[in-house]
C-alpha cells in the first residue's frame, strides 16, 4: 500500500514528470521521422501524362462535369480521376495538400473567398500563359470584372467555374395577385415583402441570416447603401451612417420573412423559396438547377427572375466557383488541356446542358437561343458588368465569422445596431490592421 | 419506459420515413406523421450508386480490421492493468489513454494527416483501421480491465502451481471467461469505428471514404438532399444493427460479468 | 447475516480477487503494454507531439512556413473573450447533458432490471440512437427541429402548444443541442448501469431486506456505492465525450447563433479551419487536455476498489 501513502502532490508530480518523459521521448522519435521524411522520396499521387487527379465540391456543377468527362477520356485517353469532400473539408484538405507539396491533386474546384489564401502561398500555378495563346478557351469572351474574379496581386491563378451574382428570385403568380411590380429600389423589395407578408400568401422575402454565411448579403446591402468594408485608405467602416442604415434595413427584412431565415443558410432560402410560399429572394443564380428541378422545387412554372434593387451604388455582388490548376501539381499540361476542353468556348454550353450553373462569358449571355430558354442567362451580362467579388483576402474566414456573429446578434436584438456595429469595427481593425 | 422507447426511436423512424419521400414531401408543411405518397427513388439512387456499395465494403473492412486490433492490443494491455498493481510504464499508459480521448479530434487529424501524407500513406484502409484502433484503444481497454478484474484471481493461482505457462492460462483460462465481454467490448469498439467521421474524412480521398463520408456527401453546394441522405443512413444502421441485436442479450450478460467487482 | 457481516464478508472476497504483490517482477509485466504502445506511437504520440510542438509557433493554413513564438498562442488565448465564452459553452452544455444523461440512464437501467414485460423489445429499442452515423443524426435532428416546417413543432401545434424557434434562440439552442446528445448518448449511459445493476451480489441485497431497509435506503446504502465502479468509469467517459462534443453542434447549430452553442471543441475547430489558424488551434487543444486529464483520478477511483 505504500504507493496509495505517498502524499497527493508526489504523485501528481510523478504523473505528470512520466507523461513529460513519454512526450519528449516521443519528440525525438518524432525528430526522427521528421528528418527522415525530408530526404525520403515518396512520389505523389498526382497525374502523368496519361492521368489527373481532379478535385470537386458536391454541386450541381460537378455532377456535369463528371458527366462529361467520359467523353474528353474517349477523345484522348487521358484517365481522369474524380475525388470529392464536402465544401469545408474540401478546401481544408486542399490547404493541407498545398503544404504537403506532393502533387496530389492536378485540378481543384474552389470557392471565389479561398482564392486569396490559396494563392498568397503561391499554390496555385499562373494561368495568364495558358489562357493568352489559347484560341479554344478565348479569354477575351469573359468581361474586365469576370477576368478580375480570378486574379491575386494582378496574377490570374485561376478560371471562372460559374458566374454566380445575386439575383432577385420572386414569384410571378404572388406579385399577379397582389399587382406588385419587380422592384427597382431596396425601398420597393421592401414593400413589396411587407404587402406579401401581410397579404397571408406567404412570407414576404427570404436571406440568408446564418453567422457562417451572412456576411455575403449584409456586404451587398452595405455596398447598395453606399458603405463598404473600408475606405480607400485601408482604414474599417463598419461602423459609418451607411453601415447602420443597411443592417437596419436587413433587421426590417428579418421582419418578413419565415420563421425559421433567422439560422438559414443560402441553401436554406432556396429550400424555403421552392417548398413553402416565398414570395422574394436574394440569392446567387447557381441554385438555378436547383430551383428548375423537378424533384424538389414546387415554384418551377411559378418563379421569375430579374436583376437585384439598385441602391446608391450600382453593385451587385459576384460569386461563383473558381477552377484552378495547384501549383505542385506533376501534370499541368494535362491539367489544362483538360480545362481548356472543358470550359472552352465551344464547349461551354454543353457542359451548362449537363446541368452546370451558368459561365458568364458574353457569347452565351448574348446567345438568344440559350436566354430564350432561360432567361436569367441574360441577367449575367449587366450583373457581371456591376459585379464586385467579396474581399480578396487571407483571412476573409475570420473576418466574415466575425462580421457574421455581430450581425446576427444585432438581427436577434441582442444588442443595438450602433453598440454592434461598434463593437464590430474594434474587432475588424485588429483582425484587419 | 413506453415514453423513452418512443422518444429513442421516433428519430429513427423518420430517418425511414424521409427516406421514403420525395425533397418536396419532406418540407411539406404542415409536416404529416404518418403516410403521404412515397417513393423508392432514394432508394434506387443510393443503390445504384457505385460509390454506395464501393464505401459499405471499406466500411466493413476498416471497422473489421480496427475493432480486431484494438481488441488484441487492448486484451493485453487491459490484462496487464487488471493483474499487475504497479509496474515501469502503467502510469504514463493509462494517462495516454485519458489523453488520446480527451483531445479533440482536429487537433489529431491534421498533424496525424500531415505524418500520413509525408510517409506516403495516404487514403489507404489499413491506415485508417490502424488508426481507428489506436482512437479507440481507450475504450477497448477501460471495459476490458473490468471484466478481466472480474476473474477470480485463484483460478490463475491454481493453474500456475499446477505448472500452466503463462499463456496457457490466457488461452484456457482468461479467454474463455472473460469471451462475454469481450462481445461486449467488440460491440462498442466496432460501433465507434463503424460511425467514425473525422479520420476518413481527413486522412482519405475516395479509396477510403467510408459510409460516414458518403452520407454526409449528400449535403452539397446549393442543397442537401434528405431523402437520399435518409435511404443512405437507414441502409449504413443495418449492418451494425442486426449485429447489436443479435448480440444484445450477450452484451448485457457479458458487461455483468465484468463490470463489477464483487 | 447482518449488513454489517455481508458487506465485511464481500470484502474479504474481493480482496482474495487481488493480486497479491509479490507475484511478479514488474518489468515482465511491462511487456504487456507493449502492443498498445506501438500503436499509441504508430498512431497518436508523434501527432500529439506534433501538436505540441507547433502550439509553440506561429503556425497556419496560410504559410508553409512557422516562426517560434513561444507561449504567445497560450496567453493570446487565455485573455480572449472567444475562449472564456467556449469555457463557459461547454461547462452549460456538459453539465445539463450529464445531469440528463446519468440520472435517466440509471433510472432506465433501474426499470428494465425488474424484468417487467416487453423489457427485451424496450431494451433493443433503446439501443437504437447509438448505431445512426452522426451526421444522420445531426441532419435528420435539423430537420425536424425546424420551426417552420420541423416535425417537433408540427406535433406542438397539433397539441395546442406554441412553436418553438429551437435552432433560432440562443437559449433554446442550448437547450437542442443537450437535447440531440442526450438522445444519443443516454443508452450507452443505461447499458453499463444494467450491466452493473445486474451483477450485484445477492448477499448485501438479501441482508439489507432482512435489516428491513427501505427501498431508499437501500439503494442509498447498498446498491450505489456496490455501483460505483462502473458508475465513475461512466462518468469519466460521459465528461471527456461531452467536453469533446463536436459532430452534433456542428452540424445542427454550427456552433450558432452566434457563438450560443460554440464550446471548446467547436471554437478549436473554428480557429482551426475557419479561420486557418492551426497553431491556435493546436494551443487550444493542449489546454483542454489539461482541463480533462484529471479525469484520470476517476479512473484510479474506479479501480482501486
Amino acid at each position: 500500500m505504500e504507493r496509495n501513502a505517498l502524499p497527493i502532490r508526489r504523485r501528481r508530480l510523478r504523473r505528470a514528470s512520466s507523461v513529460v518523459t513519454t512526450l519528449a521521448a516521443a519528440s525525438l522519435v518524432l525528430a526522427a521521422c521528421s528528418s527522415a521524411a525530408s530526404t525520403s522520396s515518396t512520389p505523389g499521387s498526382g497525374g502523368t501524362a496519361k492521368e489527373i487527379t481532379i478535385f470537386l465540391i458536391p454541386s450541381p456543377t460537378e455532377d456535369a462535369i463528371k458527366a462529361r468527362i467520359p467523353e474528353f477520356e474517349k477523345q484522348t485517353g487521358i484517365n481522369v480521376k474524380v475525388v470529392d469532400a464536402p465544401y469545408d473539408a474540401a478546401h481544408q484538405k486542399m490547404l493541407l495538400s498545398f503544404q504537403a507539396k506532393k502533387g496530389a491533386y492536378d485540378v481543384v474546384q474552389f470557392d471565389n473567398p479561398f482564392l486569396a489564401p490559396f494563392a498568397s502561398q503561391n499554390a496555385l500555378t499562373d494561368l495568364g500563359p495558358y489562357t493568352a495563346k489559347s484560341t479554344p478557351y478565348d479569354i477575351s469572351d469573359f468581361v474586365q470584372p469576370l477576368q478580375e474574379y480570378n486574379k491575386y496581386n494582378n496574377v490570374a491563378v485561376a478560371l471562372n467555374l460559374s458566374t454566380e451574382p445575386f439575383i432577385l428570385w420572386y414569384r410571378k403568380d404572388i406579385y399577379a395577385k397582389l399587382n406588385l411590380t419587380v422592384p427597382t429600389t431596396w425601398d420597393q423589395y421592401l414593400s413589396n415583402a411587407t404587402k406579401i407578408q401581410n397579404s397571408g400568401l406567404g412570407s414576404g422575402q427570404v436571406i440568408a441570416n446564418n453567422s457562417s454565411v451572412n456576411s455575403w448579403w449584409w456586404l451587398q446591402l452595405l455596398w447598395s447603401f453606399g458603405g463598404d468594408l473600408t475606405d480607400s485608405s485601408g482604414k474599417v467602416t463598419v461602423n459609418t451612417p451607411q453601415a447602420v442604415q443597411a443592417t437596419d434595413y436587413m433587421k426590417s427584412l428579418l421582419a418578413v420573412s419565415p420563421k425559421s431565415a433567422i439560422t438559414a443558410t443560402g441553401d436554406d432560402a432556396t429550400t424555403l423559396f421552392t417548398t413553402q410560399n416565398v414570395g422574394q429572394m436574394i440569392n446567387y443564380s447557381g441554385y438555378y438547377p436547383v430551383i428548375t428541378d423537378p424533384k424538389s422545387s414546387k415554384v418551377i412554372q411559378t418563379f421569375g427572375t430579374a436583376v437585384i434593387p439598385v441602391g446608391k451604388q450600382n453593385i451587385t455582388e459576384l460569386t461563383g466557383w473558381n477552377i484552378g490548376i495547384p501549383a505542385d501539381s506533376k501534370a499541368k499540361d494535362t491539367a489544362w488541356q483538360f480545362l481548356e476542353w472543358l470550359l472552352g468556348k465551344d464547349n461551354t454550353p454543353k457542359l451548362m446542358d449537363a446541368g452546370a450553373a451558368a459561365i458568364g462569358r458574353t457569347s452565351i449571355v448574348t446567345n438568344t437561343a440559350i436566354t430564350s430558354k432561360e432567361p436569367y442567362i441574360a441577367l449575367l451580362g449587366p450583373a457581371a458588368q456591376s459585379g464586385r467579388r467579396l474581399p480578396a483576402i487571407t483571412n476573409w474566414g475570420q473576418v466574415s465569422n466575425q462580421i457574421g456573429v455581430a450581425v446576427q446578434d444585432i438581427l436577434t436584438g441582442g444588442t443595438s445596431t450602433k453598440d454592434g456595429l461598434n463593437a464590430l469595427q474594434d474587432q475588424l481593425t485588429t483582425t484587419l490592421g | 419506459m413506453v415514453l423513452a422507447a418512443v422518444t429513442a426511436l421516433f428519430p429513427i423512424y423518420w430517418t425511414m420515413l424521409t427516406s421514403f419521400r420525395t425533397h418536396i414531401e419532406i418540407f411539406a408543411q404542415p409536416p404529416k406523421l404518418f403516410g403521404g405518397p412515397f417513393t423508392l427513388d432514394n432508394y434506387r439512387q443510393v443503390l445504384a450508386d457505385g460509390q454506395f456499395r464501393a464505401s459499405l465494403s471499406v466500411t466493413v473492412f476498416v471497422t473489421v480490421l480496427a475493432t480486431a486490433i484494438a481488441l488484441f492490443t487492448g486484451a493485453f494491455a487491459a490484462y496487464g492493468i487488471a493483474r499487475r498493481q504497479a509496474f515501469l510504464g502503467r502510469r504514463p499508459f493509462e494517462a495516454w489513454l485519458i489523453l488520446v480521448r480527451a483531445m479533440p479530434g482536429i487537433v489529431l487529424a491534421v498533424p496525424l494527416y500531415q505524418v500520413i501524407v509525408a510517409r506516403g500513406l495516404y487514403d489507404q484502409p489499413i491506415v485508417l483501421a490502424v488508426a481507428y484502433a489506436a482512437i479507440n484503444l481507450p475504450f477497448a481497454v477501460w471495459l476490458m480491465v473490468g471484466f478481466i478484474s472480474g476473474i477470480a484471481f485463484e483460478l490463475e493461482e491454481s493453474a500456475r502451481v499446477d505448472g500452466a505457462s503463462q499463456f496457457t492460462i490466457m488461452r484456457k483460462i482468461i479467454l474463455p471467461l472473460v469471451a462475454p465481454g469481450m462481445a461486449a467490448t467488440t460491440i462498442f469498439v466496432a460501433l465507434l469505428c463503424w460511425n467514425e467521421f473525422l479520420m476518413p474524412l481527413v486522412l482519405a480521398d475516395q479509396a477510403g471514404k467510408t459510409l460516414p463520408v458518403y452520407v454526409a456527401g449528400f449535403v452539397t453546394s446549393r442543397t442537401i438532399d434528405y431523402g437520399a441522405m435518409a435511404a443512405a443512413a437507414s441502409l449504413a444502421i443495418i449492418p451494425i444493427a442486426l449485429l447489436t441485436l443479435a448480440v444484445q442479450r450477450q452484451l448485457v450478460r457479458g458487461l455483468s460479468l465484468g463490470a463489477v467487482k464483487d | 447475516m447482518t449488513l454489517q457481516q455481508e458487506q465485511s464478508a464481500t470484502a474479504a472476497t474481493a480482496d482474495s480477487r487481488r493480486p497479491t504483490r509479490l507475484r511478479r517482477p514488474p518489468t515482465f509485466s511491462a511487456a504487456y503494454l507493449a502492443p498498445g504502445w506501438l500503436l499509441l506511437l504508430a498512431i497518436v504520440l508523434i501527432p500529439l507531439a506534433l501538436g505540441l510542438w507547433i502550439s509553440f509557433r506561429n503556425g497556419s493554413l496560410l504559410s508553409p512556413t512557422s516562426q517560434f513564438v513561444g507561449f504567445t498562442n497560450y496567453t493570446r488565448l487565455l485573455t480572449s473573450p472567444l475562449f472564456w465564452d467556449s469555457v463557459r459553452v461547454t461547462v452549460l452544455i456538459s453539465a445539463l447533458s450529464l445531469a440528463i444523461q446519468l440520472p435517466l440512464g440509471f433510472v432506465l437501467a433501474v426499470v428494465i432490471n425488474r424484468e417487467l414485460t416487453g423489457t427485451r423489445l424496450f431494451r433493443s429499442s433503446l439501443l437504437m440512437p447509438l448505431l445512426l452515423t452522426p451526421v444522420a443524426v445531426g441532419l435528420m435532428w435539423r430537420l425536424m427541429l425546424n420551426v417552420d416546417n420541423g416535425v417537433v413543432d408540427g406535433v406542438l401545434q397539433q397539441l395546442g402548444l406554441p412553436a418553438v424557434d429551437w435552432l433560432g434562440n440562443r437559449t433554446s439552442a442550448v437547450i437542442s443541442v443537450v437535447l440531440v446528445d442526450s438522445w444519443q448518448n443516454t443508452p450507452f449511459v443505461m447499458l453499463l448501469m444494467l450491466a452493473g445493476l445486474q451483477s450485484l451480489p445477492a448477499g448485501p441485497l438479501e441482508a439489507a431486506r432482512v435489516d428491513g431497509a427501505s427501498t431508499l435506503q437501500t439503494y442509498r446504502h447498498v446498491i450505489l456505492p456496490l455501483l460505483a465502479p462502473v458508475g465513475l468509469v461512466v462518468i469519466m467517459i460521459r465528461i471527456i465525450e461531452s467536453v469533446k462534443l463536436f459532430d452534433i453542434i456542428y452540424i445542427l447549430t454550427n456552433g450558432g447563433p452566434g457563438t450560443a452553442t460554440q464550446n471548446m471543441s467547436v471554437f478549436d475547430y473554428r480557429l482551426g479551419f475557419t479561420f486557418l489558424q492551426t497553431s491556435q488551434a493546436a494551443a487550444l487543444g493542449v489546454i483542454i487536455v489539461i482541463l480533462l486529464l484529471p479525469m484520470y483520478r476517476l479512473w484510479k477511483r474506479a479501480n482501486s476498489q
